[in-house]
Formats: structure tokens, C-alpha cells, sequence
């Protein structure tokens, strides 16, 4: 994603909502063009010279931001998402998820989520042959590989310490969050078949079945308000769970080995109830 | 229709409330009692006793303590009288008025005047030496006590000189400040010719005095001892103390009605000030055994006192001289010691007499330079959006107006400023916003003046102020912090009570916590019974003060809020006269039009749009963007929505 000349966007977070220091990014910081996500996540960390700006008179004294327009604390969050695996050689996934959260405090929030949806062939899925050109492999191929993941759901507990804002062309001013996030997940995946079986099911006209296991993962999650109940989701979630790989030692049994699987996800989100609560 | 300037900031209040809280107290302690005023000695100084020699005692003393060289000089003309406080607010001093004369707790019953210049001999002295290497290796407790039974005991008589003022040594270690004060009291009680002990026990007051959160109990002690002698090495500091103490003390004298001493007191105050040597600035000189106390730079902080002087003999340009002095001294880039303290009270004293002149846009620039966020940039802040206004600059008064309302400090009091945000409003023909401001203010405020009436005219002793008001914890209520601040707003109620939690700490942990049952020795008892007397009086001098600080402000509550009534009265009457005119004219008659205005900020700063959150950074940097005024006020238009912005240095 392409930002804005650097002159014209300025970040300014509060990396420590409660009663920690306030931080501002100069844009310079901000004139690679990588990933908004990456952008925010390294500005969370400013250098420690900025990090002692003129906020610090107030430091402990005053929280660094007050009458925040966007508040989640004691409101219900009701999210639509969709869910691209990244970076997966043998099966992109394109999931939908729905998921409920709740806001304990301002910075902490629990979610119950499930996703599911399409597996699809990866492009760069491709068998080579000694002598015979690349092809794409196939389906009897693609049931001897980990990853055609059908099903996740699961609970998480999110921490977003930071809020901040974002000044575009000094016109617009988007406010978000970001935080980290970490929970534990059922996910049910095909099953994967040894060459022998896989050959056997294909001859028999079956497909593998589905085995599901306990998982857990780990993510970077950003929100930019749109209005006081609508806002838009962006995480980075990096799943881990383990399964059994029959190929990996033939003819000697199959081998449970960790899987890791990183999925990007947009969503949107509306709060519950629709306006801020009031600030105790 | 209000007049141009229908109010005044409330620092010009504040003044008059200051001056008003000395008077009351002043005239309740007129009686000719030699330390009347809250601790201030109101009777003309003495000249210094000339010390009677004494070839034992210099012999042996640790610290030669030296005869007082500059006696007051006596009293000159009658200066002329500081400026009304109406057209300057009150100049702040860095500390307060002296504590009451009941702070000094009574001396236990002690064998007295057997010891005087002796020095220990056999069980005595072993005795002594015992305590002292106790002392040395860091068993201060045991040390105390050891010391302690010396004194109670007749037959050490001999020690007894010694052991006290180790015993005052002993408790500072214990972290026990006040009582170590106390028992140092002991010690220079006796004057320089009664105990060998009297310099380096000065020494120990300086050190001591310096680590306290209020410095009132050094100050007075210092009146009261160091007239006499004062230990080499600790001129300066003295000759500071004292001249601080003078100052307060010709304040106090002129509340009272007492001109020509007050101009006296001044004199000598400027006189004192000015014998503060300028290798001060670079540090504590330490001839003792006493810790170095802690201060920043002594010769600017004598200038500021001098400065201070100045302005109360009515001399604007001097006094402004010496505050730019100060600020020379404490630049933090050539600062021989850091003194933020003292440079951001020169800010503010400079700014104040420019805009006593009537030079806003001087009085503008000090203020702008005081730190921000720094003890009194809020003050400060609120100044300032009355110089703005005067030159016509409402964005940047309803900007300062804007962090002052923020919710950052919805406790402070500032009545006034709702005022002032009316009268912009309503000088610019906004009626709906003018009318909406006073609302705010009578629904804020009425409700304080019912407490604050509630409080006052309540029957009861000055020490229930300490608790009705809840100067220790803050109430829970909104109104009940506001009356709180309020109180505050009086820096000697905000000292009297950190010294007063001083000593509950001493109290609850130095004493209390402590293990090997300290409390429970007749040393621990002694020592309760003493902390508990200086906090009684301490208790009982922040409730009058909080009392008169309060009644004063009721009343000038009251005044602002039929204040607001007026304005409230003229606005209808504006909004009545628009809509007559619209009947006239058989239209609608439009009583504002668009201004002429620009987002633009300067290249070291970014814009950044108010919405309605408050950001710690920006605070004191809105600028509200007057997009609709009067008629005739402002010729072109293009006026969308009212927007209020933040500036941020870009470099930042």
C-alpha cells in the first residue's frame, strides 16, 4: 500500500493508554512504502530521545489522552471477516469468520470467533519431475500435503495498548488501535494422506476425511474507526498446530510435526452499544 | 451591554484574595506579641547581639559560628506602595509565610546549663563515644536510643551537650526529618555561647531544611537562630533565607497596614538579597559534617527575591531587570545548577508586569516561554487568554480557554474563564455559544458557591477545615475536588499540608513501622508527642488559611456569578433587538456573517483538527477559528464550520 508524501501524514499514538508516556512518529519514519500494518507497528516503538517529548511534564500526572471519541471499554464488538492465508505453498485459503468480543477494559478485550470457507490450489504448488518439466500437482498430490485447513474456531484475548491517530494531507484524521493478540483454536483440516493411501482413496473414489486438533495463535490486530460503532479490522494472525504427516519418513509411519500458518484478515466491525459508554 | 473589559483575570482575584487572606489574618493577630502573623515576627529586628567571647567554646567548636556582620539598617523612607493588586495579580514567592510559632514543640524537661561547654569526661565520655560509633556504622536507631539515655541521665550532664545534637543527627538518619528538626531546635536554643554544637547544628537545619517538601520550618528557624551566627560556608544560603523571610515579612506588614515597616522589612530584604554572592549559584559550600542541602542556584533565587522587592517598592523596571536576570542565570543551556523552578516563576513575574503595562504582546511572549506543563503553566495559560484578548486575538484566547476547560482539568477552578469565553462570544455577535457558556458556568458553579456557602457558614473550628474540605484526599465529588483546588489555590495551604503528610509519614512509618519497637521507648513517645504537637498546628494553621481563602472566594463567586447574570441579560436583549429587526424588515436578518480565516500554521508546526478529543501534547496550543462574527467586524467571507485546531512543532 502506498502512503502519502511523508509531509502531509503525521501518526501520533499513545502506546501506554493508561498513564504512560505519549510518542509522536515524524513522518519520515513513515516514507517506505510497506505495509500500513508494518508502518504503525514500527512507529510503536518511537526512539527513546522522542519518546522524552513535552508530554513528559504531564507524565503520570494527566492520561495521555482524554475524551477519546472512540471508546471500547464495557461495549460488545461484532465482527464480519474475511481471511487470506499468506504465504501458504500448497493451499490458499479464502475464508469468512464472524466473530463476537467483548471490551473488559479499554485495552483488553476477549473474542469467541469461527471461520471456514474455500481451499484452493496454490499457484506455486507444482511438482518437477528429474527430466520432465514442471506441472502443477495434482489432486491425488495435493491430499499428500498439510494444510487444506476447513475449519477454525476458537477464543482470544487481545491487548491494543496503543491508540492513535493519523493526520492525512492535514485534512483527514483516522484514529485506530493496535494491539497484539493471542488464543487458542479448534481447527479441523483434511487429513494427510501417505502416497499409498492417497493412490488407495483415489482408486476407491474416496477423499480424505478430516481430523481436528487443538491450536493456538498469535496476531497483530489494528482497528480504524470509522465512526463510533463502525470501525474496520486488519490482523496478521499466525496460526500453530500440530498434525500427522505420513510422507515425511515412507514406509515408517506417519509424524506429528507442528504447522504454522499466517492469514491475513479485514473485517468490520460494529460495536454494541452503538455510542460510547460514559467514562467513569 | 457588559463593559469592554467586563471582568479581570482571576490571577488579579487571586491577588486580592491573597491580600485579603493576609489582611484577615493579620488583623486577627495584631496584638503586640512578638511572633504574630502566622510565625512572621511583625516587631522591628533587634540589632544582633554582639557575642561575648568565649575562648572555650571557640576552642572547641566544630563549626566557628560567626557574629551576624550586617545588622537590619534601619528603616528608610516609605518607599512607594506596590502596585494596586487590582492591576497585577499577586507575585508568587517561592515559599510561603512562616508556619505558626506553635510548630516549635515544647522542650522535653531536661537538665539544663550544667553542661554548658564542657566536654565529656569518663563514663560520660565513653558513653558518648559508644553512641557515636553506633552512629558511624549505620545503627542509627540504636544510636538514638543510646543517645537518648545519656540525655536522661543527670550524671552525663557532661555529655549531655553533645548527645543532644548527635540525637538530632541520629533521627535525620532515620529518616525522621521534622523531629530531627525539633531536637536541633534544642540545640540552638542555647545560643552560640550555650553549646559548643551551635554552627554545625545550623549547618544540619540548612541540610535538613532543604530536603523538606515545605520550607517554612527552615525559614523561621532561621529567623530565629541564625541572627545570632551562622556557620562559615553557609552565608549565602543564609543570607538568602533571610532575605525570603524579610520579604514575606514586609508583606504581611503591609496587609496589615503597617507601610513604613513593611518598606523597612523590604529594605533589609533587598539588602539581604543583595549580599548573596554570585559563586553561590555553583553550589552548596559544605564545611561540616552535615549532608550538602539541596537547592538550585542560590544567586538567581536571591535576584528573584530581589526582583520581588523591587516590584513591592513599585520599581516595575528593576524588578523586571532582576527577573531577567534570573532567567540569564537558570538558561539551561549555560545554568551552572538547573533551577527550573525559579526560572518559570521569572516567566511569570515578567509576563505579569508587562501586562500590568499594558504590554500584551511582551507579556505574551514570557508567557509563552514558561515550560509547559510546569507548576504554573496553567496559570500561566489562563493569563495569557486575557493579554490575547485585550489585543483582539480571540482564536488564540478561546484556543488557551479550550485547554483550560479540557476534561484534563475539570477540577481546577476558573470560574472566570467561562466569563471571558462569553465575552468573546459575545462581542463577536455569537449569542447562542455566549448564552450556552454562561449555562455551563452557572451549572458548574452554582453548585460550589451553595457548598462553598454551605462550608463557610458552617459553625466550626479552623482545624475541621482540614477535614471538611479534604485537603489530604481529594473528595469524591466533583464540586468537593474543585473547592479542594480551591483551596490550593492558597500556595501555603498546599505546603502547610504536604508538611503535615510529612509528618504522619514520620508518624505512621518513621516511628510506626519501625522495627525493635521505637515507638514504645520513652525516646518514641517523647518524639510522638512532639510530631503530634507540630502537626496540630500545622493542621490548625491550614484550616484558617483554607478558611479565609474560602470565605474570599464565595464572595468573588458570587460576584462573577451576577456578573454572568448581566451578560446573560444583555445577550437576550441583543438576541431581541436581531429578531425585531427581522420583523422590521420582513426577512430574516442575519446578525453575523463569515469571516476571513485560514487553517494555515506556520512550517514548525502541524495542523491537526479539533474534534473533540484532547490530546496530552496539545494542550495549550488550540486555536479556535472564528468562522462567523459581527457584521462589521470583518469584511470578506468564507465560512464553512466553526473548527478549533492544534498546533504541534513538526520537529518534535
Amino acid at each position: 500500500m502506498s502512503l502519502p508524501a511523508p509531509s502531509h501524514l503525521d501518526v501520533r499514538m499513545d502506546p501506554a493508554r493508561h498513564g504512560g508516556i505519549s510518542a509522536r512518529a515524524t513522518p519520515s519514519r513513515l516514507a517506505s512504502a510497506l505495509g500500513l500494518l508494518l508502518v504503525l507497528a514500527g512507529l510503536a516503538a518511537p526512539s527513546a530521545p522522542r519518546a522524552q517529548s513535552k508530554s513528559d511534564a504531564f507524565a503520570g500526572k494527566i492520561p495521555p489522552v482524554s475524551a477519546a471519541l472512540y471508546r471500547k471499554a464495557g461495549r460488545f464488538e461484532l465482527t464480519l471477516s474475511g481471511n487470506l492465508s499468506v504465504n501458504d505453498a500448497f493451499y490458499s485459503k479464502y475464508f469468512g469468520g464472524l466473530k463476537l468480543g467483548y471490551h473488559i477494559f479499554e485495552s483488553v478485550s476477549v473474542t469467541a470467533y469461527g471461520a471456514m470457507g474455500l481451499n484452493t490450489k496454490a499457484g506455486s504448488a507444482q511438482v518437477c519431475p528429474s527430466g520432465e518439466g514442471c506441472r502443477p500437482a495434482d489432486r491425488v498430490q495435493m491430499w499428500q500435503v498439510p494444510g487444506n485447513i476447513k475449519l477454525m474456531a476458537g477464543v482470544e484475548g487481545a491487548w491494543a495498548p496503543v491508540y492513535g491517530k493519523l493526520n492525512l494531507f492535514s485534512e483527514q484524521v483516522a484514529h485506530f488501535d493496535l494491539g497484539i493478540l493471542h488464543g487458542w483454536d479448534w481447527i479441523t483440516y483434511q487429513k494427510v494422506l501417505s502416497g499409498t493411501q492417497a493412490a488407495e482413496y483415489d482408486e476407491r473414489g474416496q477423499s480424505p476425511g478430516t481430523e481436528s486438533t487443538i491450536g493456538m495463535h498469535l496476531g497483530l490486530a489494528t482497528r480504524i474507526f470509522l465512526t463510533e460503532s463502525i470501525a474496520l479490522r486488519l490482523e496478521f494472525r499466525d496460526y500453530f498446530y500440530l498434525a500427522k504427516i505420513p510422507n515425511v519418513r515412507e514406509g515408517r509411519g506417519a509424524r506429528t510435526e507442528l504447522q504454522q500458518q499466517l492469514f491475513a484478515e479485514l473485517g468490520v466491525s460494529v460495536f454494541f452499544p452503538f455510542h460510547n459508554r460514559p467514562v467513569q | 451591554m457588559p463593559t469592554a473589559n467586563p471582568t479581570r483575570p482571576r490571577t488579579i482575584l487571586a491577588a486580592l484574595r491573597a491580600a485579603a487572606v493576609l489582611a484577615a489574618v493579620a488583623g486577627l493577630t495584631l496584638a503586640p506579641v512578638a511572633r504574630a502573623q502566622l510565625g512572621i515576627d511583625l516587631t522591628p529586628p533587634k540589632p544582633a547581639a554582639k557575642p561575648k567571647k568565649d575562648p572555650a567554646r571557640r576552642k572547641a567548636a566544630p563549626a566557628r559560628p560567626l557574629p551576624r556582620k550586617n545588622a537590619p539598617a534601619p528603616a528608610p523612607a516609605p518607599a512607594p506602595a506596590p502596585g494596586a493588586p487590582d492591576e497585577l495579580p499577586a507575585l508568587d514567592v517561592t515559599k510561603p509565610a512562616p508556619p505558626p510559632t506553635a510548630q516549635k514543640p515544647a522542650a522535653p524537661a531536661r537538665p539544663l546549663g550544667l553542661e554548658l561547654g564542657k566536654v565529656a569526661t569518663g563514663l560520660a565520655k565513653e558513653k558518648l563515644d559508644a553512641a557515636k560509633k553506633l552512629l558511624d556504622a549505620g545503627q542509627a536507631q540504636r544510636a538514638a536510643l543510646a543517645l537518648d539515655e545519656i540525655l536522661s541521665e543527670p550524671k552525663l550532664a557532661a555529655a549531655h551537650d553533645e548527645a543532644r545534637y548527635q540525637l538530632g543527627k541520629a533521627l535525620f538518619k532515620l529518616g525522621l526529618p521534622h523531629a530531627a528538626l525539633a531536637t536541633f531546635d534544642e540545640v540552638l536554643d542555647r545560643g552560640p555561647q550555650g553549646t559548643r554544637f551551635y554552627g554545625s547544628a545550623l549547618e544540619w537545619l540548612f541540610s535538613v531544611g532543604s530536603r523538606l517538601k515545605n520550607e517554612q520550618p527552615l525559614l523561621s528557624r532561621v529567623a530565629r537562630h541564625a541572627r545570632e551566627a551562622f556557620p562559615p560556608g553557609h552565608e549565602d544560603r543564609f543570607h538568602f533565607l533571610l532575605a525570603k523571610y524579610e520579604f514575606e515579612r514586609g508583606r504581611a506588614l503591609f496587609d496589615a497596614g503597617r507601610a513604613r515597616e513593611a518598606t523597612a522589612a523590604w529594605a533589609d530584604a533587598a539588602r539581604l538579597a543583595s549580599l548573596v554572592r554570585e559563586q553561590a549559584g555553583a553550589g552548596d559550600a559544605n564545611g561540616g559534617d552535615a549532608p550538602a542541602s539541596q537547592e538550585g542556584d542560590l544567586f538567581a533565587r536571591a535576584r528573584f527575591v530581589d526582583g520581588l522587592v523591587r516590584y513591592a517598592q513599585g520599581d516595575d523596571a528593576g524588578a523586571s531587570e532582576a527577573f531577567k536576570d534570573v532567567v540569564r542565570l537558570t538558561n539551561p543551556k549555560r545554568a551552572r545548577r538547573p533551577d527550573p523552578t525559579v526560572r518559570e516563576l521569572a516567566f511569570l513575574q515578567l509576563a505579569r508586569i508587562h501586562y500590568q503595562n499594558r504590554q500584551n504582546r511582551y507579556a505574551i511572549f514570557y508567557y509563552d516561554k514558561m515550560p509547559w506543563g510546569g507548576q504554573n503553566w496553567l496559570q500561566g495559560l489562563w493569563e495569557e487568554s486575557y493579554a490575547y484578548y485585550r489585543i483582539g486575538d480571540y482564536e488564540k484566547t478561546l484556543g488557551n480557554l479550550l485547554t483550560l476547560q479540557s476534561p484534563y482539568f475539570q477540577d481546577e477552578y476558573f470560574p472566570e474563564s467561562y466569563v471571558l469565553k462569553a465575552t468573546v462570544y459575545y462581542e463577536n455577535c455569537r449569542y447562542p455559544e455566549a448564552r450556552l457558556v454562561l449555562e455551563t458556568l452557572t451549572g458548574i458553579y452554582e453548585p460550589v458557591f451553595d457548598e462553598l456557602n454551605r462550608i463557610t457558614t458552617t459553625k466550626q473550628t479552623s482545624a475541621a477545615y482540614y477535614d471538611v474540605v479534604g485537603l489530604s484526599t481529594p473528595a469524591s465529588s466533583a464540586v468537593g475536588r474543585k473547592i479542594r483546588k480551591l483551596a490550593f489555590t492558597d500556595e501555603n495551604v498546599r505546603r502547610l499540608v504536604e508538611s503535615v503528610q510529612e509528618i504522619e509519614h514520620e508518624l505512621d512509618v518513621g516511628l510506626g513501622d519501625r522495627g525493635g519497637g521505637l515507638r514504645n521507648t520513652l525516646l518514641g513517645r517523647r518524639l510522638q508527642t512532639q510530631l503530634t504537637s507540630v502537626k496540630a498546628a500545622l493542621v490548625e494553621e491550614a484550616g484558617a488559611r483554607t478558611k479565609a481563602t474560602l470565605e474570599y472566594e464565595r464572595d468573588a463567586l458570587r460576584t462573577l456569578l451576577a456578573q454572568a447574570l448581566r451578560i446573560q441579560i444583555e445577550v437576550s436583549r441583543k438576541e431581541r433587538e436581531a429578531l425585531e429587526g427581522s420583523l422590521a424588515a420582513g426577512y430574516q436578518v442575519d446578525v453575523v456573517r463569515d469571516l476571513k480565516f485560514s487553517y494555515a500554521v506556520s512550517d514548525e508546526h502541524l495542523y491537526w483538527p479539533y474534534e473533540g478529543e484532547f490530546w496530552r501534547d496539545e494542550l495549550g496550543t488550540f486555536s479556535y477559528t472564528l468562522t462567523k462574527g459581527c457584521k462589521d467586524r470583518l469584511p470578506r467571507a468564507r465560512g464553512e464550520t466553526e473548527t478549533v485546531k492544534a498546533e504541534s512543532p513538526a520537529g518534535k
